[in-house]
This record gives structure tokens, sequence and C-alpha cells, in this order.
């Protein structure tokens, strides 16, 4: 039986978390999602992941990257796509010193998603690590 | 001038100092000597007669033998009036013969008075007293030894103190038209350095000064041949004085006055005036003052849209994240609709138009948040290779994924640039994204020239230095056609929904801002060549 990819989805905005985990499920995907700094980091203590969608601004004074810089500091080292709806030269330099595989703009078209999903769990498959 | 009328002075104070020293040199003395000769001469008259009448007493004692009896008359002549003041006294007859004598040793020149002897109350004869008047004269020469010396010393104090006070006076005057001259032509550097226009006006508006501005403004050859002309006669080429005229309100109301018009040339100009008060409170002269305001309307103008433009720039950047998340929402709702219905039906048609409407949104809030970063960065001494390092960073992934393979090679010793690192990354993000695109588009799959290339060196341009990059790739290449318009805002060669038209219009301005260039060769089909010139800071004994 073929591994289901576990995918965590960080977003702030509802809408975004909905519609993306559904696209993600109806692929086939297992989707988690958290909608803001503390969610993500309890799940990615509690679980663990193959992939993940992080937001950049997410409130509270926090972003997607400082969820990346986290995950990253526990050794966790699944691919990592930055979504974002202020894109941005300084934060996409700062998400690829932290080996992020994209750097997406929104708006995050269907098509794109599950492209970028496929290539990131591609890139991943020939070394056979986990989140 | 002044130095001609100050010795002309000098010299009359001479003179007029020497001439009443002169006269006192002179008149003292002789005016000692006459008053002297007078009172001696009264003094000897006066004792000329009364040894006379005590003489004549005598006689008449022994009437008629008066000339034989000189022994009575010695006792009157040996009598002298004082100590070591020597005379001579004689009687002698009418005829002249002297009766008596009584002599003393005398100097000339003499001083001689005379009275008549009576003999029975008739002249026989006179007595006659003489003095020396030498000891007089010697005094007088004293006095005039003693004056000579005083006078000369009080004419050269006399001749001193006035000329010390001209000269003082004459070189506090030269300092001072020196300093007049000096603030005099400052006064006129600044006044002619000034790009405003100024002119002195009479209450007839006649012109009496212009700087070098106003001649420039009124298109004459120099500030004098405006001067006596009437400045609307040169300003509006009017006969008659305009109608509600600033210059002649000004002098009316004794206020500084303003107007803003257009001159000839299409000029904004703002003209004041300054009425001039003279001492008695008249106005006689206006002062005007014309400034060109054409640049400063414009410049203002640009401001006001620069600032208008940043706001709008601002306010993009500040709602983009607030468009761009429900606009994903949106196309992402719509997409879930068009996935769950069927091809071909109105659903699937009307979520598909949601789509297509939302990614246009989405690309008009990318291109405003591209021109709010373009106004924001600023700008600093850079290295390229680390914006080239940080660009490919970005970028290697999606070139790894497409399975473009990328070749750097930057120079040794490249020179620094001053440049929003930002802003140039952004250029080379839409170059290699351009790239990308044409090799993508040539070569779907893996091939060996799925290849970019990208090089940094010095180089000079017009003896300026540049730092220039090169990126190559063997991509479907730009038409000949199109590659003139490629930097034109809007023109895109991709299809619709990859590409806003605005990536290489905005990197040209970003360039162009940067004081550089961005030339574009290419070969349809075949490669493409973007050169990014960028000008550097030369270092020292670098040869390039």
């Amino acid at each position: 039986m073929e591994k289901k990819y576990r995918i965590l989805i960080v977003d702030d905005e509802e809408s975004i978390r909905f519609t993306l985990s559904c696209f993600l499920t109806e692929e086939g995907y297992d989707v988690v999602t958290a909608k803001n700094y503390g969610e993500a980091i309890e799940m990615i203590e509690t679980g663990s992941f193959d992939m993940i969608y992080a937001d950049i601004i997410l409130g509270g004074g926090k972003t997607g990257i400082d969820v990346i810089r986290e995950a990253r500091e526990r050794g966790i080292t699944c691919p990592v796509v930055v979504i974002t709806g202020a894109p941005a030269v300084e934060t996409a330099v700062e998400a690829a010193r932290l080996g992020v595989f994209d750097y997406v703009p929104k708006p995050i078209r269907w098509e794109n998603l599950i492209q970028t999903t496929k290539a990131a769990l591609e890139g991943k498959d020939p070394y056979g690590k986990e989140g | 001038m002044t130095s001609q009328k100050s010795t002309n002075i000098s010299r009359t104070l001479t003179w007029s100092v020497g001439i009443i020293f002169g006269l006192i040199v002179i008149a003292l003395p002789l005016g000692f000597f006459l008053l002297s000769y007078q009172s001696m001469a009264g003094n000897l008259e006066a004792e000329a007669e009364d040894i006379a009448e005590e003489l004549s007493q005598v006689i008449a004692e022994n009437p008629g033998v008066w000339e034989y009896q000189q022994i009575r008359y010695m006792g009157y002549l040996s009598m002298r009036p004082w100590r070591g003041h020597g005379e001579a006294r004689r009687v002698l007859t009418k005829e002249g013969k002297v009766v008596a004598e009584k002599s003393d040793p005398l100097s000339q020149p003499l001083i001689m008075r005379s009275a008549e002897v009576y003999d029975s109350g008739a002249v026989v004869g006179r007595l006659e007293i003489s003095r020396s008047l030498r000891p007089l004269l010697n005094r007088a020469a004293v006095i005039t030894l003693a004056v000579v010396p005083l006078s000369v010393a009080a004419f050269l104090l006399m001749h001193m103190i006035p000329l010390k006070a001209i000269k003082s006076s004459e070189e506090s005057l030269r300092a001072s038209e020196a300093r007049f001259r000096r603030l005099s032509q400052e006064f006129h550097t600044i006044l002619n350095a000034s790009s405003d226009a100024m002119f002195l006006v009479s209450r007839d508006l006649k012109v009496i000064w212009a700087n070098e501005g106003a001649s420039v403004l009124l298109k004459g050859t120099g500030g004098a041949d405006l001067v006596g002309r009437h400045c609307y006669e040169l300003m509006h080429e009017r006969s008659s004085p305009c109608p509600d005229c600033y210059l002649v309100m000004s002098i009316s109301t004794g206020q500084p006055e303003s107007y803003s018009y257009s001159s000839r040339e299409g000029r904004l100009l703002e003209a004041r005036a300054f009425p001039i008060r003279e001492e008695d409170g008249d106005i006689r002269n206006v002062l005007a003052v014309m400034t060109d305001v054409t640049e400063k309307s414009l410049l203002q103008a640009e401001a006001m849209r620069a600032a208008h433009l940043a706001s709008l720039g601002e306010l993009a950047a500040g709602v983009a994240h607030e468009i761009n998340n429900p606009i994903n929402g949106v196309i992402n709702y719509a997409q879930l609709l068009v996935n769950k219905s069927p091809a071909g039906s109105a659903e699937n048609e009307m979520a598909g138009r949601i789509i297509k409407e939302g990614d246009r949104v989405a690309r008009i809030v990318r291109g405003l948040l591209s021109f709010a970063r373009q106004d924001k960065d600023e700008k600093s001494a850079v290295r390229l290779r680390e914006i080239l390092d940080d660009t490919v960073m970005l970028t290697a992934a999606q070139l790894r994924n497409d399975g473009i393979s990328l070749q750097i090679h930057v120079s040794e010793n490249l020179a620094e640039i001053i440049a929003s690192p930002q802003q140039i990354q952004q250029v080379f993000l839409n170059i290699i994204s351009n790239s990308r695109y044409a090799l993508n588009r040539k070569y779907p799959g893996f091939h060996k020239d799925k290849t970019l290339s990208i090089s940094c060196e010095n180089t000079t341009t017009a003896g300026s230095p540049y730092v220039r990059t090169i990126f190559y790739d063997r991509g479907i290449g730009i038409p000949d056609d199109v590659r003139e318009k490629v930097l034109t805002p809007f023109f895109s060669t991709k299809p619709s929904g990859h590409g806003t038209g605005l990536g290489l219009s905005i990197s040209h301005s970003i360039i162009k801002d940067h004081g550089g260039f961005i030339m574009i060769e290419s070969e349809e089909g075949s490669y493409t060549r973007m050169i990014v010139d960028l000008p550097s800071r030369r270092q020292g004994g670098e040869k390039i």
C-alpha cells in the first residue's frame, strides 16, 4: 500500500486553510491545519509531517518564517513551501536561507499547489527522509 | 580725489598757521619797541620840560646873564632818572650854541627831546635830553629771539595736529570708501549671481538699474540695455502701463505687492515689488524681483504626484496581504466548484469566470506591490556578488526543478555598486524568471543546452566604470519585431496568466534609476543575452 503523505498547512486565513486542505485531501494527502504559530508548533511537536505549507503573516507578531526556524531547530527537514500575500525579496531571502523548497506568492492556484506538492514530495522520496 | 582735497586743505592750513606765526614773530618785538619808544619819548619830553622849567627859575634869579651861569645848571644836567640809564643833557642858545653840557657815552641810534628855556618870560634857548635806543633795540632783539623758536614750535605743533587729524580722517575715509566699494562689488556680484530678475524702476516705470537675471529674462544683452526703458514695454510690449500693475500698486500703497503671471515664452513667473522710501518718506523708486517658478511648480507638482503615488504604493503594500488572502480564498472556492461540477455546466463555467477575474485582481495587486517596492528602497554601496548569490539562492530550487543548469562566473575584484539590493534582486529575479520561461518553452524536459549562464565583470563605458552582468540562455529567444517593445509596460509575449507585462519595464526603470542600462541581444529560437550595466565605484589602482 502506497504511503499517505501527511501535510501541515499553517495559515491564519480560514478560507485558505479550508480550500488548500480540500485540494490536497482530494489528491489523497493527509492534511492537518494550524491557524497560528502556537498551533503549528504544537502540531510539529506532537506529530510528524512530510511537508509543510506556511503562510508568512500569521498574526500575533509571529510569522511562518518563525515556524520554519523553530521546525529546523527541532531537526525537522521536510520540504517547506512558503505562501504569502505580501511577497518581498527580504522574506524570500530569509526563507531561502532556511532551505525552503519554494516561495509562492498568493494566490496559489490549485494546479500550482498540486504540482508544487508533488515536486516537493518527489524530491524528498529518493532520500527516504521523514519529517 | 579725496587725497588731493586733503592735500589742499593741509597746504592752506600750513600757510595760514605759518602766516599767523610769522606775523606774531614780527608784531611782538615791533609792538614792544614802538610802545617802549613812545613811553621813552613821553618820559624824555616830561623830563625836559621839568628841567627846563627849573632852569628857567634859576635864570630868573639873575636875568640877562644866563649864558654865563653854567655851574648853576650842571647840577640839573648831572641828574639821571635811574642808575645805569645814560643820557646827554645840553643847554643851548636859540642859535644852537652849547651853553652847558653833561653827556654820558651813548650808542647810536639816539632819541632826543627838548624844552624851551625862558629868561624874563622870553625864550632864550632850549634844553635837549638824548638817550640811546640801543638798550630798547636789544630788548626787542631778545624778545624776537625768544619769540621765533616759540613761534616755530607753536607753528609746527599747530601744523602737525591738524595734519594728523586730517590724515586720520583721510585714512578713515579711504577705508570707508574701500569698504563701500567692496560692499558694492559684493552686492553687485550677489545680485548678478541671483537667478532672479531684479530691476529698479522710477515712478514713471522707467528702468533705472537691472541685474543680469533681468537682462536674461527680458532678453537684453546687458543690464544697461534695459536702463531708461519702460518696464511695460520691455516685458509686455505695451505702450502704456499694464492695468492693475503691481509696481504702481506698490508705489501707491507703500507696501510690498506680489503678482504671478506667465511670460511670453510660457515661463511661470512670480513677481514681487518692494517700494523704496527716501529719507523724506516719499517713494520714488520700486524694486521688482521676478522669480522663475516654472521648475519649482513642476517639481512641486511632481513631488505631490510622487507623494500621492508613494501613499498609493504604501496603501497597496498594506492592503496587498489583505486582498491576496480573500482573493485566494475566492479563487480556491471557485476551483472547488469547478472540480465538483460537470464540465460544460453553467456552474462550471461561472466558477471558471470567478477564477479568471480573481486572477486579474491578484495581478493588479502584484503590479502595485512592485511599484511600491520600487520607490521605497534606499541605495547604498553593495557588492554585486552578494546580490547575485541571494538571487541564485532564491531561484536555485526552481531552476533545479526545471532541469536548468546554472553556470556562474564572477570576476575577481568586482567593484562595488551604489544600489538598492532589493531592487537589483528584483531585476535579476525577473530576468532569471524570463530565462526559465524561455528555456522551459524550448526544452520542456531535460536537455544538455538547458543552461543559464550568468557572468559579472568590471567594464568601462564612455570613460565611466560599470559592473556588467550578463544573463545568457539558449531558450526560445525574442523575435526581432518585439525586441524593442519588451521594455514597454504591460507588453508581454507570454500567454495570458503567465505574465503581467510589467516585469521588464519595471526592471528597466529600476536600472535607469540606478544610472545603468539594460541591453538585449537575442535571436529567435536561438538565444537571449540580457546585459545589465550598473555604475560602479572605481577602486584605487584598479585596471579595468
